[in-house]
């Protein structure tokens, strides 16, 4: 794929079967631009200093949450409840789709 | 009895009292909301009375934004995708809810999974502002603004990733509350962007929200990024007597509509009448925590809204709008392979930056104070001509957001064309407190300008 903000047609179909989206042809342009819109836009964050900065992902930085061993687990489902959205179900089971001939 | 614009606490009393019963209550909200729903399209399900438990909140019907799964009750995050989607759990929000006695009056419009500030990317249309319908209530909780605005509900809960809970509280006039990231439970919260959602509070006086607050406030085994730190009393945090510094970064006050700017300016005079320091501070220009945000959400809707494959519940992919398409393609851009240092990991070490920033103000100051928007309701569609338009409506609140710090948005006055104007208080980690102090000061200085009721005044 392309660097930088020069995204080609390719490239959004290849993103698109990435997140398992369809797009429609007409629509490949406009995603195109709003890509490169917003991948051009966030280039400032070069602008600022990060070496020797080390990286968050929690906030508070909360690390290792644990279970005590033994814990109830209260938020199981039963087979019905885990079924009761699913369109297609076959002998109490969902039915999906092939993935190997 | 008319109860119109009574406040949640005082509701409360009222039932208490048996001045008035909670199916009274019950069925007064209701029949509001059947008969303004079809103009403000605030609501995508109502839901019946249904007997309550004893408790804080007992006999008060509250709207729910319809990204909090609610057990039995359809939820679809205004997506299409879910439209047919009865979660079989409770989130904790609202589990906390119904236990302190809250009843549920309806699920409320929002963007489609949260994505946007106006409701306009809703799959079930657009909600109205109250105060004047061709406009937009803001988002991405503009449902439930709209219901606490045009008194459909006494109180509501939204959520917000960046701004949309503060943004539309501005837009419509009333009170939100974004509470530290961790502070409430996002267990049973339909994901957007999981380092960054927080559940909170939107309401008519700044006591409700700390009734609220306490309520759904606290650690949850079920989400394990919940804090462990106390839960203080946030009524007696609210109601002690302070002098308080405020900082004004002078990089939140560029790029603001006059009026706003004119209102945020006569409030930090509020402040200084009242007795508190008001200091001008310096924080890094708003334009980074934009960037920072859109690269890490982006890449965390495409792996949130990876789940959705329409086996175990909801439809197919297909059914996804263009937003959340935008959305999850960007996201799976930047995370994708030989991409993810320049993308993820360079926004997250600026996330750090972010927080640093935040902190060494915060050393110096109590609250942060800026405005939550630059710029009152916009016209439904206008939002067209605005590139990058959530962004932009929620520049002022992305720094919190990102570092996930508290922050409320209050009525400061009405703009010329007659449109509520916001005022944001931000806070340190865990400091809800000092910000319901001050919102809370600054509500009985000024009744918030009498801005709400004049506002719902064709509701009456």
């Amino acid at each position: 794929m392309s660097k930088t903000a020069d995204l080609t047609k390719k490239d959004i179909l290849h993103i698109a079967k990435l997140a398992n989206l369809q797009i429609q042809d007409a629509n490949i342009e406009m995603y195109r631009n709003q890509l490169a819109e917003t991948i051009k836009y966030v280039e400032n964050l070069d602008e600022l200093d990060i070496t020797n900065v080390e990286p968050t992902s929690h906030s508070t930085r909360l690390t290792n949450v644990y279970f005590d061993d033994g814990t109830k687990n209260e938020r199981q489902f039963t087979q019905k409840e885990a079924l009761q959205n699913a369109k297609n179900t076959k002998k109490q089971m969902f039915v999906v789709k092939r993935i190997m001939e | 009895m008319d109860i119109f614009g009574t406040s949640l606490t005082t509701l409360k009393e009222m039932i208490t009292g048996k001045k008035i019963s909670s199916k009274e209550v019950f069925s007064y909200f209701s029949s509001r909301s059947q008969k303004y729903n079809p103009d403000l399209n605030a609501y995508l399900t109502l839901i019946d009375f249904a007997d309550q438990k004893d408790g804080d909140l007992s006999g008060i019907p509250l709207a729910i934004k319809d990204n909090f799964c609610t057990e039995s009750i359809r939820t679809t995050a205004s997506a299409k995708v879910l439209d047919t989607f009865i979660p079989p759990y409770e989130s904790t929000v609202t589990r906390r809810l119904k236990e302190a006695g809250a009843l549920f009056i309806g699920k409320t419009n929002m963007d489609a999974w949260a994505h946007g500030s106006s409701t306009e990317t809703s799959d079930y249309g657009p909600s109205k502002n109250p105060w004047d319908t061709t406009r937009a209530p803001g988002g991405s909780s503009g449902g439930s603004a709209a219901a606490v605005s045009a008194y459909l509900a006494p109180a509501a809960i939204g959520s917000e990733t960046a701004g949309s809970i503060r943004q539309p509280a501005s837009w419509c006039g009333i009170v939100g509350l974004k509470p530290t990231y961790g502070r409430v439970s996002r267990y049973g919260v339909i994901a957007m962007g999981s380092s960054f959602d927080c559940p909170g509070p939107m309401t008519q006086t700044v006591e409700d929200a700390a009734a609220i607050l306490q309520v759904i406030a606290g650690h949850d085994p079920s989400d394990a990024t919940t804090a462990t730190e106390e839960v203080p009393d946030y009524k007696k945090k609210m109601t002690e007597k302070r002098s308080l510094t405020f900082g004004v970064p002078e990089e939140y006050m560029k790029g603001l509509d006059k009026d706003v700017e004119k209102k945020v300016e006569e409030s930090l005079k509020v402040l200084e009448k009242m007795g508190h320091k008001v200091k001008r501070v310096s924080l890094l220009d708003p334009k980074y925590s934009i960037s920072v945000y859109t690269i890490l959400q982006r890449a965390e809707v495409s792996s949130n809204l990876a789940r959705y494959d329409g086996i175990r519940y909801g439809n197919g992919r297909d059914a996804f709008g263009q937003e959340a398409k935008r959305r999850m393609m960007l996201g799976t851009y930047t995370l994708s392979h030989g991409y993810y240092d320049a993308f993820y990991k360079k926004a997250q070490k600026i996330k750090t930056l972010i927080i640093e920033d935040l902190q060494r103000v915060f050393s110096d100051v109590d609250l942060i104070v800026a405005a939550p928007t630059p710029m009152t309701a916009l016209k439904l569609g206008e939002f067209e001509k605005y590139p990058f338009f959530g962004e932009t409506m929620d520049v002022l609140n992305e720094a919190a957001a990102v570092a996930g710090t508290p922050a409320i948005s209050i009525p400061c006055g009405l703009d010329s064309q007659g449109l509520p104007v916001g005022l944001q208080f931000m806070g340190n980690y865990f400091d809800e407190g000092t910000i319901l102090n001050a919102a809370y000061q600054f509500e009985k200085e000024t009744n918030f300008f009498n801005v709400l009721a004049e506002g719902r005044t064709k509701y009456e």
